[in-house]
């Protein structure tokens, strides 16, 4: 995704609602993407993704041009889609997780070729739902929305080595619940 | 290299197609001749990479912008503008509104007044009156009066009688 013209930034910041609408409208199937993974529910992906950009909006006066503006976005939607999955208490997390495995274990197995749409979704909903929400982003931002390792390290305000660790950690975690659903099925 | 090892760049920099040159080529060769490790890459590929890639991009609904921006208008129209810069927010901490500023004004040059002018005054009264007291207490003394006696009596009958 190219960067917006600083114009339109500027005159966002102004308040300016017309130039806010086109940053909007640039960022907003990143973001609400990202939230729907990461929260893995349509309701509160939309409020996350309305709270981010009413908190870009707030913040636009403070953005000072010397880091890229798709970064700043994106660092905002990470961070408050991470907030969201981490506010959920440990038990409800570790319920939905539990009874999402489960559900894919008896219904889906992801390396099925001939499954629909819909079960597609199922299968990814719940591959992302048996990772901690470190993992999960970094998953998402790498094989769903096709950021590089150094976007991706830019995005969270870490290291290559720590998102190769995450990578490999949530990549070993789904490839063993595959191997467990294969087994269940023969 | 073990066979770990390479599974550890398999599951990262190879499937992510970050691999290149002679790294690459020596991970391929490995994989042409292990055939645990060319399973657990072919797996990899089929059960983690692939349902990801091949998932479909939700579209934020419509209804999504047209509440963002009814946020943003009734912001506007309380006057809650996007957030001032640093240097915006450092001058207002210094800058009072104008009436507040005229009664602190006025509140401080009374205090000066009254600090520079009343209280020494007041207390120069003070010092004076008890130095005038304790001068004539003295000479009394001297001198022998009985004004003293007469000064600490009540004037009752029964002191009368006694003194």
């Amino acid at each position: 995704m190219t960067e917006l013209a600083k114009e339109i930034i500027v005159e966002a910041a102004d308040g300016n609602v017309e130039s806010f609408e086109k940053i909007y409208r640039a960022y907003s199937g990143f973001v609400y993407n990202v939230a729907l993974r990461v929260v893995n529910d349509a309701g509160a992906a939309e409020e996350v993704a309305q709270d981010v950009f009413l908190t870009v909006y707030r913040k636009l006066k403070t953005f000072a041009f010397k880091s890229s503006f798709k970064t700043w976005v994106y660092r905002i939607a990470v961070n408050r889609a991470i907030n969201h999955a981490k506010k959920r208490s440990k038990e409800a997390e570790r319920s939905v997780a539990f009874d999402d495995t489960m559900e894919w274990r008896l219904a889906v197995d992801p390396m099925n070729e001939h499954i629909d749409q819909a079960h597609r979704e199922k299968v990814v909903s719940s591959l992302l739902a048996a990772l901690n929400p470190d993992q999960r982003v970094c998953l998402v931002l790498r094989d769903l929305e096709g950021l590089s390792y150094e976007e991706i390290a830019d995005t969270l305000e870490t290291n290559i080595n720590t998102v190769r660790s995450r990578l490999k950690r949530g990549r070993e975690r789904l490839l063993t619940l595959s191997k467990e659903v294969a087994e269940h099925e023969m | 290299m073990k066979c770990s090892d390479l599974r550890e760049q398999i599951l990262t920099d190879y499937l992510d197609g970050r691999m290149e040159g002679a790294a690459r080529e020596a991970l391929e060769a490995h994989l042409a001749a292990c055939d645990e490790c060319r399973a657990y890459s072919a797996m990899a590929r089929k059960a983690v990479i692939e349902p990801f890639r091949r998932a479909e991009r939700a579209a934020p609904p419509e209804s999504l912008w047209q509440q963002i921006s009814a946020r943003i208008e009734a912001e506007q129209g309380s006057s809650v503008t996007p957030e001032p810069g640093f240097m915006a927010k450092l001058k207002s901490m210094f800058t009072l509104p104008k009436p507040a500023f005229a009664a602190a004004a006025v509140v401080a040059l009374l205090v000066v007044a009254v600090v520079t002018t009343r209280l020494p005054r007041v207390q120069e009264e003070t010092v004076t009156t008890t130095m005038t007291e304790e001068i004539d207490y003295m000479s009394d003394l001297l001198e022998g009066s009985n004004h003293l006696v007469n000064l600490e009596g009540y004037g009752t009958v029964i002191e009368d009688y006694f003194l």
